[in-house]
């Protein structure tokens, strides 16, 4: 995207995003560079850029930033957080940027999976007869999935994907 | 010849020139038979001498001669010069010993002069700056004449007696010294001349531009964009910055617009901007800085404006068409700063007010003293900063229109010499020569920077502490200095500015290798002559080196311009000479750079070792 017309920009977007918890603080950004300077997964992918994920906030790019791969690899270090001269709270930022993205529909597919298993097993690692063996030869007592617990938890968490609500 | 008769050394105590490598009773007995040597204990006891008339003092161990003692004095900075000279620590002390002696005997006798200056102002300008200026100095107990003022302005009843106003006079010229300028206006009825001791210069105020439109409201219209320019090439004055953010701001709050200010710098140097400017941010508006020149302009099918610009941050191009566009009035210098500035000899800064980009010029000072500009003279437009120059302002008349004692023969001119050319008071830059029979340099205005001396064709001027003589003498003393025989130590000469080069000398870390410079202070590079850089090569030099402050740090504005500008001349003729144009060198620096001086000097000496002994020393020895 080496062009951005303002025509087509959404100037709401940006309050949309500062009325989040965390994020309240983007529109003092004044792109000083400190955070992109310092991330540590800037400089190994100089494709993301925090102070340009800002700046496209703010200029209301809403497509451009919910649909797109940034959010999802930022490493949530806080490097960029603890630098910021403004107190912009960047990793706050990405993870209010991440829930409203995945709101929108627009989220890494392996993302779903981890939900899903949650609801189904109670667990991220599902437990087989060879777990369990291993367990007894060290006498300790089985382990049993228990989605119960997460029911609750999940109750109120919603993330469209392939396999249902 | 009323030079200097009587000759006095003093030394700091005997522990401390131990400490330096020096045997205090040998130094005694080797100096007693040129001068008398008084040892002090303290500064202050030196301070508290008080040597006979028509003495010369040289004060081995300081860097800066001491105000309270009523001597001509020169200072030998021993701790921080000798670990750059090659040789024992004894043989060095007593060569800069026995140079400043030689320098001090060729000293002349101070006179001094009682100068009352006229407690009057001339005020040039109308609108608030020249009204402010005019009540604060009215209220400074000082008589002001306003000269092209709004005719209906009258201060205060109570000061009327001492205020004249002149809405119709021009100005023609200007002529004298701070303190007693006299001043040629024209008017219809005739000319007149008026006696004053200072001038300030307001500018003409057009008026506070109109506080900026807010736009339409755009309600109903998702999108609306407005936006306001704060200057697209040259950026609005923080004042003005001030007014459009508050505008933006207001709007970006009270309507469902999207605002955005372009501005190539933001600028909010002043009180409360830079929480407007944060205000505004958090309101939701957008600042887009334009790069230099500006935008590009384009026209959109259903006719709106459209800039086209890169934004570094977003890594891509702008296109931003608004709805609403509200530009800014760029702010012009007025002409009568032109006009004031040919007049007077004053330096105008690049952006064409009466404020030259240099460091040193502190608030309404110009390169004249006497003459100050402040307001839209200066280029400020905001009310805040007005008051703060015009406060600096009658600060310093106040100072400047007090009757004061002053030694008057700092700068002489030898009639013998002198061609009455005039140079010299073209060269002066802060307008302190004059010519009254012969050219006679002001003790209020004068600098002591010495440009005038370098300048003058027939070497008629010479600046006590820095005569010809005196440098020359300084050059060779130092150079007649036994040379190591076993290993080639460069011998280079430093001509430095006294207000740089040997400050940052003073700061610099000790050479690892050995260096063997000679010191020579200057009281400007801009005094740096061709005849001194011969005179030190053809004495046995194998190097030379002329140090001055950064171009835009020199106190005179010039002189390192100059200084440069001679360099630039002296390599050309030393290659059309077959010598060598390496062996000279130029370069600047601030006081406080060590570090750099050292490099830079090290890297030079290392230069001239691959180089050889210059031809001219006789191989060395």
């Amino acid at each position: 995207m080496t062009e951005i017309n303002l025509d087509h920009a959404d100037p709401k977007f940006k309050d949309e995003v500062a009325a989040l918890r965390g994020a309240e603080r983007i529109k003092l950004c004044y792109a000083c560079g400190v955070c992109s300077a310092r991330c540590p997964v800037g400089e190994i992918n100089s494709g993301f850029d925090p102070r340009r994920i800002i700046r496209l906030i703010v200029l209301g790019l809403r497509e451009e930033v919910l649909a797109g791969p940034w959010p999802w690899i930022c490493s949530t270090c806080f490097t960029c957080q603890e630098t910021c001269p403004q107190g912009v709270k960047f990793t706050e930022v990405m993870f209010a940027i991440k829930n409203m993205a995945a709101r929108a529909g627009h989220f890494p597919p392996g993302l779903s999976a981890q939900p899903d298993l949650l609801r189904a097993k109670g667990r991220l690692y599902e437990i087989s007869d060879f777990e369990n063996q291993k367990r007894a030869e060290l006498d300790l007592p089985p382990l049993e999935e228990a989605p119960a617990h997460f029911e609750i938890i999940l109750r109120d968490f919603h993330l469209k994907s392939g396999g249902g609500d | 010849m009323d030079h200097v008769l009587n000759k006095i050394i003093v030394l700091p105590p005997p522990a401390v020139l131990a400490g330096w490598g020096i045997d205090p009773n040998r130094l005694t007995s080797e100096l007693g038979r040129a001068a008398e040597v008084v040892t002090v204990s303290s500064w202050d006891q030196a301070a508290n001498l008080a040597p006979p008339e028509n003495s010369g003092v040289v004060l081995v161990g300081r860097a800066e001669p001491l105000p309270a003692l009523k001597a001509l004095q020169t200072t030998i900075d021993l701790a921080s010069w000798t670990p750059w000279m090659a040789g024992p620590p004894h043989e060095k002390a007593l060569a800069l010993i026995t140079a400043a002696l030689a320098e001090v005997s060729l000293g002349r006798k101070a006179t001094f002069r009682r100068i009352v200056p006229e407690k009057k102002v001339l005020v040039w300008g109308r609108g608030p700056a020249a009204e402010k200026t005019t009540a604060a100095l009215l209220g400074a107990g000082l008589e002001v004449i306003l000269l092209g003022g709004a005719p209906d302005f009258s201060p205060e009843p109570a000061w009327s007696g001492r205020f004249t106003s002149l809405p119709q006079a021009r100005f023609q010229g200007l002529k004298g010294f701070p303190g007693r300028f006299t001043v040629f206006l024209s008017s219809d009825d005739g000319s007149r001349e008026l006696s004053v001791g200072a001038v300030v210069l307001c500018g003409v105020d057009a008026g506070s531009t109109r506080d900026p439109a807010a736009g339409p409201g755009g309600a109903g219209r998702p999108g609306f964009k407005l936006a306001f320019t704060a200057g697209l090439e040259q950026a609005a004055t923080s004042g003005d910055m001030g007014r459009i953010m508050t505008a933006a701001a207001a709007a970006a709050r009270e309507t469902d617009n999207a605002v955005f200010i372009l501005a190539p710098h933001v600028k909010v140097a002043g009180p409360g901007l830079e929480r407007l400017y944060t205000a505004a941010r958090e309101a939701g508006v957008v600042f887009l800085r334009t790069p230099d020149g500006g935008p590009r302009t384009a026209t959109t099918p259903d006719g709106r404006t459209e800039f086209r610009f890169f934004d570094g941050a977003a890594r891509a191009d702008i296109r931003l068409a608004p709805d609403f566009l509200v530009p800014d009035e760029p702010r012009k210098p007025d002409s009568t700063l032109s006009e004031a500035a040919g007049l007077m000899n004053l330096t105008l800064g690049e952006d064409g007010y009466l404020a030259p980009d240099n460091t040193l010029f502190l608030p309404a000072a110009t390169n004249r003293r006497g003459i100050l500009a402040l307001g839209p003279a200066r280029g400020t437009f905001s009310a805040d900063v007005l008051d703060r120059e015009i406060g600096s302002a009658a600060g310093e008349i106040g100072r400047l229109l007090t009757p004061v004692e002053i030694q008057d023969n700092r700068l002489v001119n030898d009639p013998g010499r002198c061609a009455i050319c005039l140079t010299c008071v073209r060269t002066c830059p802060v307008g302190a020569l004059d010519y009254v029979e012969r050219p006679v340099a002001d003790p209020l205005a004068c600098v002591e920077c010495g440009l005038c001396a370098a300048e003058c064709p027939g070497d008629a001027l010479q600046l006590e502490g820095f005569t010809d003589p005196q440098i020359k003498a300084r050059l060779r003393i130092l150079l007649e200095r036994p040379r190591t025989k076993d290993d080639f130590i460069p011998r280079l000469v430093l001509f430095g500015c006294r207000r740089s080069a040997f400050p940052a000398l003073a700061a610099a870390p000790t050479p690892e290798t050995p260096v063997d410079l000679v010191p020579i202070p200057l009281p400007c590079a801009g005094k740096i002559e061709q005849d001194l850089v011969f005179s030190a090569f053809l004495q046995g030099a194998d190097g030379v080196m002329v140090v001055s402050c950064h171009h835009d740090n020199c106190r005179t504005h010039q002189g390192s311009r100059d200084a440069a500008r001679r360099g630039r001349h002296l390599k050309m003729l030393l290659e059309k000479a077959g010598f060598e144009p390496a062996r000279l060198s130029f370069f600047t620096l601030a006081p406080n750079m060590g570090v750099e001086f050292q490099r830079a000097t090290v890297e030079f000496k290392d230069r001239i070792k691959e180089l050889g002994p210059s031809p001219l020393s006789g191989g060395g020895s």
